[in-house]
């Protein structure tokens, strides 16, 4: 399934912290397959995103490291914290670590905590413009093979 | 050494014609050159036609007397080798004498015969010296008696020899002459030995060998092996009997002379010869006489005695005979095989510094004969000196002689002991018996049993032997057969022959070194040896065979070949054994290390391909995670992305940045009082008022006080 410009637009205003312009876009997907392609996009995101934080050198970082990170992202605003579920997040993290499984967890919920841990991800990360363009043109790519 | 060497064959002579001339009496010896060990001989002397008239002229006169006995024994046992038609008839007389008195084995006139010959007879009972001296001057005497094959002198084949041949018979006539005397009054002296001798050989050589057998290995040296006491006997002549034979004015010469003498002059070339014509194998006396240098050897007095054996085998070796008679080669039908084995010897003795070819020789010699002990124990013992020639000639006298050998059981031992500490003396000693033997048949016992004794103190026995195979050989009748076998070890004339330069080399008579004949014959020996008898220790070794670090694989001839030629030959046929070392595995292939390296090479190419697969299988693990983590599509897609997306937004968004700019500004210039005070404008508009009004009055005044003065005026224009 092909990556459009719009799913990739989106996303990247959301990461970009441009909320209204990402709301703005994020009401024009209202086709199937802009949401899965959006989704599918989003989800190959957090698995970059997860890859690049707690793996390096190919050592996968120990639980703790997820831990922590869970722990300080819902620490930020009270919604997150209300609207993330530290268990679930730590095994998205570990799932995406290959560890784990998620088959358990319903779709939305999925959803929502991929959004979230990519949001705080990409916070963490303080990408620049060109940086978050470059990340987005390589999960772009993976989500275009998938 | 021309001198010495006439001289020596003087000796020689002197020891052959004695035993012969004695033992066989006059009759023998004229017989013995021509006659038995002639058949041989005579092909010898046909061969080395040369040799013969050398020999008769140097050795002529010594052979006259002296190789009649030694031809005589030789010539019945080559019989066949007949060409020298006069030497056939007296041998065929004397022979049978010399084989009777073998037979007879008489161990006092053997012992006479064999001392006269080389020292044989020493080892009896009388030292080595005495005995040699007895055994010269025996051997002179049967020289002069033997004048009669002065014959051969005439046929002195080398010309540029007669001369030498002419001293030497000169010379030797002069110690046979001496010899004679000292042989009567030595003969006396030695105990009779000598006179034994001269009376009969045949008898002397049994005690004879007995006594060398018994004798110390000292006496069985000098006297024993006469052959190849050559040296010793010579030197023990020289000592102790140097008298006759130190007549000549060399004693240690002279021995050797005795010993060509006996030889029958020429004795390198008529050794030779002798043992190419006793060898019966024509081959060998042609190449003999060929060579040049054969004839100049035969003057050395060694050669006499080989001389003597190859006379024995032509009309020589009847001269020899005599010697033989003496005891040692020319009675021995060794007097072809002896007399040249003496010969040998003396040569030997120069070429002793060559035992090796000399032992190969030998061995080659006795190789053959090993199937009769007593041949194989003659064989060692009489070709140690008589070396070739006389083992040739030696060998056939000897197979006849064999069995009395055989009979002779105690002088098998004996060779074997001297063989074993000497192998070249042993190869040596092999040939000397034959030629012992086929001198002396008579004296060839005592004669045999002297060059064995020379050697070690058994060696007489196969001296003994020897002298019996020599016996047998004159009288055909006994071992003949037996010491065929023996002599027919050494049959091959050039075999023989070359065993015989080997003995030669080993003999022990240091003096004859300038010989060429040993020396030639030494330098074929080793190749001859080797070819005649792998066995032969000298070259065990062909080839060596390595690999250069190119991995060419090079054979070269370890031994035995001669370097220049040989190596090149062999390198060409070499080369194309020569593996080229593309062929050859690389060495890093063979080095077990490399094969590990490229083991972990392999193991390594594994862990990658595997951690590829594992990567990959990471990658589709990885896609199947994300497939699984999408796979339930939300529901509420937009209300999850509009509601969390609010949140994102919230802390992504970026907050513009607070507090002052740290950069420096530009100079500001502030009013001292920016804020004016109220009470202060009131001040102000008061003090104005007040300005103002008084102005205004200071006005209306100066206005009225003009106009008061307009007035005035006016007034007052008014």
């Amino acid at each position: 399934m092909p990556i459009t410009d719009l799913q990739t637009a989106t996303l990247h205003a959301q990461l970009a912290g441009h909320g209204d312009e990402h709301q703005r876009m994020l009401g024009q997907l209202t086709s199937e397959e802009d949401q899965d392609g959006y989704s599918k996009l989003l989800a190959t995101g957090f698995f970059e995103a997860v890859d690049q934080r707690f793996v390096k050198d190919g050592k996968i970082a120990e639980d703790s490291a997820v831990v922590d990170f869970v722990a300080n992202l819902r620490s930020k605003t009270s919604e997150v914290a209300d609207r993330l579920n530290p268990s679930i997040a730590e095994r998205l993290i570990l799932h995406a670590l290959g560890r784990g499984e998620i088959d358990d967890i319903d779709g939305n919920t999925r959803l929502s905590g991929q959004i979230l841990i990519l949001g705080g991800l990409i916070a963490d990360m303080s990408l620049s413009e060109p940086e978050l363009d470059a990340f987005m043109t390589r999960i772009r790519g993976m989500a275009e093979d998938w | 050494m021309g001198v010495d060497h006439p001289s020596g064959p003087g000796k020689g002579p002197e020891t052959v014609d004695k035993p012969t001339t004695q033992d066989n009496g006059d009759k023998p010896p004229a017989e013995n050159n021509g006659s038995s060990s002639e058949t041989p001989r005579a092909d010898s002397l046909r061969a080395a036609g040369w040799k013969l008239e050398g020999y008769g002229e140097t050795g002529t006169d010594q052979r006259t007397g002296e190789s009649s006995t030694t031809g005589s024994t030789g010539d019945k046992q080559r019989g066949p080798g007949d060409p020298p038609a006069e030497a056939d008839p007296k041998a065929d007389k004397e022979p049978k004498a010399g084989k009777t008195g073998s037979a007879t084995d008489d161990p006092k006139t053997a012992t006479a015969e064999t001392s006269g010959t080389d020292g044989r007879d020493h080892p009896q009972g009388q030292p080595p010296g005495r005995e040699t001296d007895d055994r010269a001057e025996p051997a002179d005497r049967a020289a002069s008696s033997a004048g009669q094959y002065r014959m051969p002198a005439d046929n002195p084949g080398s010309p540029g020899q007669p001369s030498r041949l002419d001293d030497l018979a000169r010379a030797r006539e002069a110690q046979q002459q001496r010899a004679a005397q000292n042989a009567e009054g030595t003969g006396g002296g030695s105990g009779g030995q000598p006179g034994e001798a001269r009376d009969g050989g045949p008898a002397a050589p049994q005690e004879e060998s007995r006594d060398d057998k018994a004798q110390p290995a000292g006496q069985a040296e000098t006297g024993g092996t006469g052959r190849d006491t050559h040296a010793e006997g010579h030197g023990e002549r020289e000592v102790t009997g140097g008298e006759g034979v130190r007549q000549d004015g060399r004693p240690p010469e002279a021995p050797p002379a005795d010993t060509r003498a006996a030889s029958g002059g020429a004795p390198g070339e008529s050794d030779r010869p002798a043992s190419q014509p006793s060898g019966e194998q024509a081959g060998g006396p042609a190449p003999e006489a060929g060579r040049p240098q054969d004839r100049e050897h035969p003057p050395l007095p060694h050669q006499d005695n080989t001389a003597a054996a190859a006379d024995s085998g032509t009309p020589p070796g009847t001269e020899q005979t005599p010697p033989g008679a003496d005891g040692q080669g020319a009675d021995k039908h060794g007097t072809d095989g002896q007399g040249a084995q003496k010969q040998g010897a003396d040569e030997q003795g120069d070429r002793r510094p060559r035992p090796e070819p000399s032992a190969e020789t030998g061995d080659r010699t006795t190789g053959p004969a090993p199937t009769p002990p007593d041949s194989v124990h003659s064989a060692p013992e009489p070709s140690g000196r008589d070396a070739q020639p006389a083992q040739e000639t030696g060998t056939n006298p000897q197979a006849p002689d064999g069995p009395a050998d055989n009979g002779r059981t105690p002088p098998p031992e004996a060779p074997q002991p001297t063989e074993a500490p000497k192998p070249a003396e042993a190869d040596e000693s092999g040939t000397e018996q034959p030629g012992e033997a086929a001198n002396g048949t008579p004296d060839h016992g005592t004669t045999g049993d002297a060059p064995p004794a020379p050697q070690e103190g058994e060696p007489t026995q196969p001296g003994t032997q020897t002298g019996e195979a020599a016996r047998s050989g004159a009288a055909p009748d006994s071992g003949t057969d037996e010491r065929g076998n023996t002599d027919d070890t050494p049959p091959a004339p050039e075999e023989a022959d070359q065993s015989a330069g080997a003995p030669e080399p080993p003999g022990e008579h240091d003096a004859d070194h300038g010989k060429k004949g040993p020396e030639g014959n030494s330098e074929q020996d080793p190749d001859e040896t080797n070819r005649i008898k792998p066995e032969v220790p000298g070259n065990p070794v062909i080839s060596n065979v390595h690999t250069d670090s190119r991995g060419q694989v090079h054979v070269e001839p370890r031994y035995g070949r001669e370097p220049t030629g040989e190596s090149g030959t062999d390198l060409a046929p070499n080369e194309p054994e020569r593996t080229d070392p593309e062929d050859l595995p690389s060495d890093q292939a063979l080095d077990p290390a490399h094969t590990e390296t490229e083991s972990e090479a392999a193991s390594r190419a594994l862990d990658q391909r595997e951690d590829i697969e594992q990567t990959n299988l990471d990658k589709r693990s990885r896609y199947e995670r994300l497939r699984r983590a999408n796979a339930s599509r939300a529901s509420d897609f937009k209300s999850v992305t509009k509601a969390d997306g609010s949140i994102v937004d919230a802390f992504l968004r970026k907050t513009p940045p607070t507090g002052h700019a740290e950069t420096a500004t530009a100079p500001v210039v502030k009013p001292s009082q920016a804020n004016a005070g109220t009470g202060d404008a009131m001040l102000t508009v008061g003090l104005g008022a007040i300005v103002a009004v008084e102005g205004t009055r200071q006005a209306g005044r100066a206005v009225k006080r003009g106009l008061n003065r307009m007035k005035e005026k006016m007034n007052a224009d008014h």
